[in-house]
């Protein structure tokens, strides 16, 4: 038997659609998006969540891609931001015209070389040397801000005016919607560039590093100059992110590239999911939404954010692409309906965990940190008080409940899913 | 005949103890070499120098004339000589055309490159294609590295080490953990794959060496104490004295 080992371009134009497909659905929803959601506000939050879809695709090549754990790579977001700030700026003073679509291009390029230097630094090894040289050179960075105020601004950081430019392309960049015609192409551009990245050879190579570093060695190629270059190529995307979030918010403060940025993206990559292509999207997607939706409706946004990432660490590695994956799979298998009724169970049970563990974290800051407010509070639409017994035992009842259905329940569903796969083979 | 590779006085030691203790070696261009010797002779040690896993602490390692010493593993493997592992040692989560994928891009010259797709090169493609025919993978092109049989695998460990091109290979026991069948399977593979290619090989199974070497070094303690063909190795006393005696009479 014949196995084709080589994609040639004459290869069946099916599979070239099938590989097209996801690529076409992307363009079309970022064309739909805008029109959907035209308020200013709104194209505002998708600027935000591309910007970080953007950040967090540049550092799954490091973390899913090449297995390396960074902790510094807001450093590089907020250097690119800088650098497109200063770029701005300097072009608006020497009168210069330039069309601003481009600068992401100049902060990109100069987070590359930044990062080939903090890359030959950090990737002398990988695992925990690494990711303690990445705080450290993060640390550093933002430690060195405060010594240069001319070029990170003081606090309140430095802002520009991104109409200084000029209009270019037809648009003069003032309305909010055509920094997301900005933002839209470079995340597709950057996207493209990651996605063939990971099919070349250095991009075998960083699969390589992350499987077992040491062997590559045998082959002929040095594990640093991977890890390296992976730095670099993950900096300069991170760069560009950076430029664009400059654009968006016309300012940029050191915030931008401390220890909180490095923490945001490594949550939103893991969460997203490491192991597919567009998991890290879905992680910027999610957790954008929850950073600034659910910091407006409840104080206790972080403690559902790391409750998230625990969840994830714990029930699905794969991250939420993961967890659609098995979705997808499940739908195909052939067997969803048999498994419906059991999976409506476990869901139920897991809502219920939902429901009560809310109203207890709920009550229980409206009790602690928010108790100038009063004892009522009103969760979910269930009236509740922090001082009555029934409020806290209704949470307790719910999570309680719904936690210990669930054992029993995926007992039983595995149960059910090897009866199916026999019943499949027989 | 020329020496593919000599070893000169060779020593290593960890902290106060010596391990190999001044190896002298002679490997001939196209020989199948066998080295022997019970456990804790410093065997594997010996190939992690060679390899340039660990730098010896004096004395020379010269491949084709060239002083290798303390070089690292990828000059090596570049300048003609690889290696395999006694524990498998491959890329777990990658498929079995990518594990050979990666093994064949520095010999054909596309090293850390970024223009163009693996999957579409064609010289690559041809190369996988031939190594997967002989390593009798090709119909596990495609599933994960770690989803293989032990001895899929160690086929695959064997086929990375032949994959990089190099005319000198260090087999660690590529026989190791099998049962009789796959052993034999195992050898008409090496016999195979290695074909006017030299060969050091350490191996424990002396039905396998007396059958394929064409000459036995024994070492002992960090020394090489008899080199020769497999009759003089049979007919030493000293090797018999050390080593072999008792494996020759169950053998027999």
């Amino acid at each position: 038997m014949s196995v084709s080992t080589l994609d040639t371009p004459a290869r069946s134009a099916n599979t070239r659609l099938t590989a097209a497909l996801p690529w076409l659905a992307i363009t079309a929803m970022l064309v739909i998006l805008p029109l959907l959601f035209s308020s200013n506000s709104m194209i505002s939050t998708l600027n935000y969540l591309g910007t970080m879809a953007i950040f967090a695709l540049s550092y799954n090549v490091l973390l899913g891609q090449t297995g390396l754990l960074s902790l510094g790579h807001g450093t590089f977001f907020g250097l690119g931001g800088f650098i497109a700030t200063h770029a701005i700026l300097h072009m608006a003073e020497a009168g210069l015209s330039f069309p601003l679509p481009l600068i992401p291009a100049i902060g990109g390029f100069g987070a590359l070389i930044l990062g080939v230097f903090g890359g030959w630094l950090a990737s002398g090894r990988g695992g925990m040397p690494f990711a303690m040289i990445t705080l450290g050179l993060a640390e550093l960075v933002y430690a060195a801000a405060a010594l240069f105020p001319s070029i990170y601004g003081s606090e309140e950081g430095i802002a520009i005016d991104r109409m200084e430019l000029g209009a270019s392309f037809g648009m003069d960049y003032g309305p909010t919607v055509d920094i997301y015609v900005i933002i839209a192409v470079w995340f597709l551009i950057c996207a493209g560039i990651l996605y063939y990245f990971s099919k070349t050879p250095l991009g075998l190579l960083t699969n390589a590093v992350r499987d077992n570093a040491e062997r590559i060695e045998f082959l002929g190629f040095s594990a640093r100059r991977v890890r390296m270059l992976a730095y670099a190529i993950a900096a300069a995307v991170a760069g560009v992110a950076g430029s664009l979030a400059a654009l968006n918010f016309e300012i940029m403060t050191v915030n931008e590239m401390g220890a909180a940025t490095c923490m945001l993206v490594l949550l939103m990559t893991y969460i997203g999911g490491t192991k597919h292509f567009f998991g890290p999207v879905l992680g910027a997607i999610v957790i954008g939404l929850m950073k600034i939706w659910l910091s407006d409706i409840s104080p206790a946004w972080m403690m559902y954010f790391g409750l998230l990432f625990i969840f994830v660490v714990m029930v699905q590695p794969a991250g939420l692409a993961g967890i659609l994956m098995d979705g997808i799979a499940l739908a195909r298998s052939g067997t969803a309906a048999a498994q419906a009724p059991m999976l409506a169970l476990i869901g139920l049970a897991g809502l219920m965990t939902l429901i009560g563990t809310i109203i207890l974290i709920e009550l229980a800051y409206r009790a602690g940190l928010d108790a100038p407010l009063g004892p009522e509070i009103t969760v979910l639409g269930l009236p509740l008080n922090t001082g009555s017994v029934l409020s806290w035992g209704l949470g307790a009842v719910l999570a309680g409940g719904g936690i210990a259905a669930m054992r029993p329940l995926l007992d039983r569903l595995d149960t059910l899913r090897h009866t199916l796969s026999q019943g499949e083979t027989a | 005949m020329t020496n593919a590779l000599e070893l000169r006085d060779l020593k290593k030691s960890f902290g106060p103890v010596e391990i190999i203790r001044g190896v002298n070696l002679d490997l001939r261009a196209g020989e199948r070499h066998a080295l022997i010797g019970p456990n804790g002779a410093g065997k594997s040690t010996l190939f992690h120098l060679i390899s340039g896993r660990i730098a010896p602490t004096s004395g020379q390692i010269l491949f084709q004339g060239q002083n290798i010493a303390g070089k690292p593993p990828a000059e090596i493997v570049r300048a003609g000589l690889s290696r395999s592992f006694q524990i498998t040692n491959i890329f777990p989560q990658m498929s079995v055309l990518d594990n050979l994928r990666c093994a064949v891009l520095w010999k054909l010259g596309h090293r850390y490159s970024i223009f163009r797709q693996t999957p579409t090169l064609p010289d690559v493609a041809i190369e996988c294609e031939r190594l997967l025919d002989q390593l009798g993978l090709t119909r596990r092109a495609h599933d994960t590295a770690d989803s293989l049989t032990y001895p899929e695998q160690r086929a695959l460990e064997l086929g990375l080490a032949v994959a990089s091109g190099a005319n000198t290979l260090l087999l660690d026991e590529p026989m190791a953990g099998m049962n009789h069948s796959e052993t034999e399977a195992a050898l008409q593979l090496i016999m195979k794959v290695t074909e006017g290619k030299t060969l050091l090989m350490v191996e424990h199974d002396m039905g396998v060496i007396f059958e394929m070497a064409d000459r036995i070094s024994v070492l002992v303690y960090g020394q090489i104490i008899a080199t020769g063909t497999p009759q003089e190795i049979r007919a030493n006393r000293a090797v018999q004295e050390a080593y072999l005696g008792t494996t020759e009479e169950e053998a027999a």
